[in-house]
């Protein structure tokens, strides 16, 4: 026994600081060999097995293999030094067991293999490959803001508010100031006509009992947007250059997918822990408390009205060095004391997969956005109408306000995804944007710079970072004194946002994770396959590949709750449902299997025979085709099936 | 399911059905009388809702209205009970009717004669006289990949059969539906021509809302309705010059008349009993842009996505052009010239189309110069079409597992949406 410890100590701590003296260091023919660096071989006359009886000399003889190296391997003096050689202390993990460590380590394993993933398409692919049917996300649409539910998202995008009445000095340039004054004049005229035309055009859908009041506002803001848009483009256009390059989207589809830690575990998840304790294997969880915060999934899925894109981005309103910047603990402290639930969000849905879209896809090189319209239309509905307290000055700017930072941070969320940034290693360098909020009559403005996405449970405490936000109060398009003209104010402010010119980003390379497109991939396998499940992905598309019966995401069905689950009234039957598998039992936890690939370009016994059957009656076709022709031709007439032959 | 003691077990009983009347009691306030202590403790005490904010206006408190509850009309039947049932029939052309006879039908109905194969000369001339640069040429290309490819915006698409393999239901496939990919398209060409010629001309135009129109008329002693849904309307401050002058209409008349005997030109149009008498055209006359001056519309036959229907052909698909075309300067006349138009028109009324169907981009003028349609003898006035073939886009564009192929960029196309933007 005493040998078989040395050798396996031996063999685990190989490169390691040795207790072990050389002399204890076995051999199977009782000697010991040392290789120096010049690899010599050294042997020493003494041996442990010297003094040991005869009889047990005759034993050791017969399984001499269980003590000697495997085959090639030598000990090194390299091996040994004068001092003990540590591994470095994490003060953090240095305390917890070694299923904690596991974990720890699976989860930077994951977080490294997004990062080397080298496009987006891979990167996001790479986002959902540990769960096979999705993950559990909370939903947020604009559909509504609930009343006093600022707080909530400011927390969840870590958004401080830096102004709430006016925009960032950036706007106020004189230079800028000139250029708008300059516009104005020209603009001004066709945007009255552009509202005239507008509220002068009844429509359908106003008169239809199946409209709702916030759909048919939606749907007008819609178009008067456009036309403005419309308006300041052939405008500016033409002589401003950035515009006449950009490119324009009408609705596009944006969605952002982020986990933040920090919340508060529900009282399912309170049991599920107090549960733990009694289970066999507690020393594998204990190190977690019942109280601990859980790391939550979101999910921002929504769409502006209009969006305009460039090749850069607007420059930054402050450097990420300054202290608006740095985060302040007392606005964003570790850990939410609330549930999100309570301030409107959405239930949890239980499968959903990551997708990160900022309106289009990686081929489109203009991935910047400048600026984007998203409509009101929340404010006619939901909780707005439901709550008898909501008052119209300030619930309604706290509900803009949070739409803003919402619709801005996700949207430039997916923007730093497509540049190559991933949650897991922060931003390099800020992003900003612009945001309108507007139902064609009431404007406000707000300028945002995205400076951390990092919100995931183990780096949440530790960022030091905090997203800016400026914003003015609503205001209405028509001047207030006289409302046969235009509210100067607000036609300045869409200007100005038009007329921010975007700056080329100051880092030798901006995009350092992105490494090589999809597009160029030589593998084609690989491109199919990536391709084909991301997009499988990106429309929430589930099935198992490897069981037809097995389509659907696992359920427990209202028999087997009460009759297998609560009351076990059917022992003898065979346990194969995944519920009655023991724990650790492939298959007994269906939800953390990982994602299976999908070959779209696999075709099924059927079908291949069906094709070749196909191929053949054409090829058959085609020859009596043919026949026919040449007997034509000679003046034959064709043989009829069944008749002789030559 | 089997009804055992499992289900009797007396803490599902509690659970499921002895609670019922906790949950669906009645909630009242508890009276603790904390407050009588506490004022006997000599506290002031204040009722909390002096301090709670006025009412929103909008909220209705419909718990304490009895049986009041939002109801929402029931869409009516498509029999004798609804409110636009006629006895009398109508024939319907709308995006899922073609003209069986394709050209010569829709040319017959309309009384027209096809003048060339190509646009009228003004308008060539000017999509020639338009010069776009090597980088605008790039922007057009980037827009039309932006329209079939770059667009992230994703729906379930119908299903497409292979005709060699028509027992086979392959799944289907989510993207960008044709009529997105059209709009995307056609607006972004329009802004980068506005973004070359002088604003004063763009912004002598403007674009309608996305609504149905609809007009009427009387053929073959038949109510004949169109109901048109244009993805793009651009209509401007005045209607468009006509092409040929007065004497030049006057040389068309020896031009023969279509005949598709035995049938009559509004075979196979749809014939319903539920229908609104009235023309519909959600511009209003006193409005500053009240004329049509090109219309765009999407082709895309419903149930299937690509352009492949075994009843559609490219004839019919250029008779439906036309015929489309036509309802477009008939709405323009009676907004000319009030509901009761005179037959032979004092002025031609001219309007322009653009039909797409994805890949295609097919053109037409109309001028209208008579609504004598019923006589048919052969020296009378006759209305003049300019319609082009199919022209293509693009030679290939699809993205195959990733790969984005893009070949065969038609700028032909752009040329002749700026002559037609340009024309006034």
């Amino acid at each position: 026994m005493f040998c078989r410890s040395v050798t396996s100590k031996l063999r685990c701590d190989r490169r390691r600081c040795c207790p072990i003296t050389s002399t204890s260091t076995v051999l199977s023919q009782g000697v010991q060999q040392v290789t120096n660096r010049n690899s010599s071989t050294l042997t020493t006359p003494t041996s442990p097995f010297m003094n040991m009886s005869p009889f047990l000399m005759q034993r050791r003889g017969r399984s001499q293999t269980r003590f000697a190296y495997p085959e090639g391997m030598k000990a090194y003096e390299d091996d040994w030094t004068e001092e003990a050689e540590y591994p470095e202390i994490d003060p953090e993990i240095h305390t917890w067991n070694e299923y904690r460590r596991k974990r720890l380590q699976d989860e930077l394993d994951f977080h490294m293999k997004i990062r080397k993933a080298t496009c987006p398409e891979a990167k996001n692919l790479e986002l959902n490959m540990p769960k096979q049917f999705g993950y559990k996300v909370f939903r947020i649409t604009e559909d509504t803001f609930d009343y006093d539910s600022l707080a909530a998202y400011k927390f969840v995008t870590r958004t401080h508010i830096a102004s709430n009445t006016q925009l960032p000095s950036q706007y106020s340039a004189p230079v800028l100031e000139e250029q708008v004054k300059h516009y104005l004049e020209k603009v001004k005229k066709p945007i009255w006509d552009v509202l005239q035309f507008e509220l002068n055009t009844p429509r359908s859908c106003e008169s239809d009992f199946n409209e709702f009041p916030h759909t048919i506002d939606l749907k007008k803001s819609q178009s008067i947007i456009s036309q403005i848009n419309r308006v300041i483009l052939t405008v500016l256009g033409q002589e401003i250059e950035h515009l006449k390059d950009s490119q324009v989207d009408s609705q596009p589809n944006i969605e952002a997918f982020w986990q933040m830690g920090g919340l508060e575990p529900s009282f399912r998840r309170r049991n599920q822990r107090k549960g733990n304790e009694k289970k066999k294997t507690y020393y594998k969880l204990k190190d977690i408390k019942i109280d601990d915060p859980v790391e939550g999934h979101l999910h921002y899925i929504g769409s502006p009205l209009l969006q305009v894109r460039c090749k850069d981005p607007p420059k930054n309103f402050v450097s990420p060095t300054d202290p608006v910047c740095s985060r302040s603990h007392e606005e964003f402290p570790d850990r939410f004391p609330h549930f999100l639930e309570a301030y409107g969000f959405r239930f949890a849905e239980n499968s959903r997969f990551a997708s990160i879209i900022p309106g289009h896809w990686s081929g489109d090189l203009h991935r910047c956005n400048l600026l984007a319209y998203h409509g009101r239309s929340h404010l006619l509905a939901g909780e707005r109408v439901d709550n008898k307290y909501w008052s119209a000055t300030e619930e309604n700017e706290e509900a803009l306000c949070s739409q803003a930072m919402l619709v801005s941070f996700g949207r430039l969320l997916s923007q730093a995804f497509y540049h190559g940034f991933d949650q897991f290693g922060d931003l390099e360098y800020p992003f900003s944007t612009q945001t309108v909020i507007t139902n064609g009559l009431d404007w406000s403005f707000f300028a945002y710079q995205l400076n951390t996405i990092k919100f995931h449970r183990l780096a949440l405490a530790k960022n030091q970072k905090q997203n800016v936000m400026w914003g003015t109060q609503s205001e209405s398009i028509f001047d207030k004194e006289n409302p046969n003209e235009l509210n100067v104010n607000v036609l300045g402010n869409i200007l100005k946002f038009y007329l921010n010119t975007p700056v080329p980003v100051d880092v030798e390379n901006a995009t350092p994770y992105l490494t090589s497109r999809i597009q160029d991939w030589d593998d084609d396998k690989e491109r199919v396959l990536t391709f084909f499940n991301f997009r499988e992905q990106v429309c929430q598309r589930i099935y198992r590949t490897d069981n037809l019966l097995k389509f659907r995401p696992p359920e427990m069905y209202e028999y087997e709750k009460i009759y297998k689950f609560y009351f076990n009234t059917m022992p003898i039957e065979p346990r194969r449902r995944f519920f009655e598998l023991p724990s650790g039992f492939p298959g007994s936890q269906p939800w953390n299997e990982p994602y299976k690939l999908k070959d779209p370009l696999y075709e099924s016994k059927g079908i291949v025979r069906l094709k070749a059957e196909v191929a053949a009656r054409k090829e058959k076709e085609a020859i009596e085709a043919a026949k026919a022709a040449d007997g034509l031709k000679f003046g034959v007439a064709p043989a009829k099936s069944g008749g002789r032959r030559r | 399911m089997r009804f055992t003691a499992s289900l009797l077990n007396p803490r599902m009983w509690i659970n499921m059905r002895g609670k019922a009347w906790y949950r669906f009691r009645k909630r009242a306030i508890p009276d603790d009388a904390n407050f009588k202590r506490i004022i006997a403790a000599g506290y002031n005490v204040v009722d909390a809702n002096e301090y709670v904010k006025p009412l929103s206006p909008l909220y209705t408190d419909y718990d304490s209205l009895p049986d009041l509850k939002p109801t929402y009309p029931v869409p009516p039947k498509n029999d004798r009970n609804n409110p636009d049932w006629h006895d009398e029939i109508c024939k319907v052309f709308d995006a899922n009717v073609f003209p069986i006879e394709g050209v010569q039908q829709a040319l017959a109905f309309t009384k027209g004669v096809r003048m060339s194969s190509e646009l009228p000369g003004p308008i060539l001339e000017r999509a020639d006289s338009i010069k776009f640069s090597e980088e605008e040429d790039k922007m057009a290309q980037r827009i039309v990949q932006q329209a079939f490819l770059w667009d992230s915006y994703l729906e379930k698409l119908p299903i497409v059969k292979h005709p060699d393999y028509p027992s086979l239901n392959p799944r289907r496939v989510y993207g960008i539906p044709l009529k997105r990919s059209n709009e995307i398209v056609f607006k972004n060409f329009l802004r980068l021509i506005e973004s070359k010629v002088s604003p004063s001309i763009s912004l002598s135009r403007m674009m309608a809302p996305e609504e149905e129109l609809r007009v009427n008329l009387e053929r073959h002693n038949s109510r004949v309705q169109f109901r048109l849904t244009p993805i793009v309307n651009m209509v401007s401050t005045g209607l468009l010059k006509p092409i040929l002058s007065k004497q030049e209409v006057e040389d068309t008349q020896h031009l023969p008349l279509t005949d598709i005997y035995p049938f009559l030109s509004t075979a196979n149009m749809e014939e319903v009993n539920v229908y609104k008498e009235a023309d519909h055209f959600a511009i209003q006359p006193q409005n500053k842009f009240p004329y049509i001056h090109t219309s765009a519309f999407s082709h895309h036959i419903p149930g299937s996505h690509i352009h492949l229907h075994p009843r559609w052909n490219d004839d019919r698909f250029m008779g439906a052009t036309i015929m489309t075309n036509f309802a477009t300067a008939l709405l323009m006349a009676k907004r000319k010239y009030g509901p009761e138009v005179p037959k032979i028109l004092p002025e031609p009324v001219t309007t322009q189309m653009v039909h797409m169907t994805g890949k295609e981009f097919q053109f037409c003028v109309l001028q209208l110069n008579t609504l004598d349609l019923e006589d048919s003898s052969p020296t009378s006035i006759k209305n003049n079409v300019w319609i082009t073939e199919k022209i293509d886009l693009y030679s290939e564009l699809q993205n195959y597992y990733g790969k984005e192929i893009f070949e065969g960029y038609n700028p032909e196309i752009l040329k002749l949406v700026a002559g037609m933007y340009l024309s006034t």
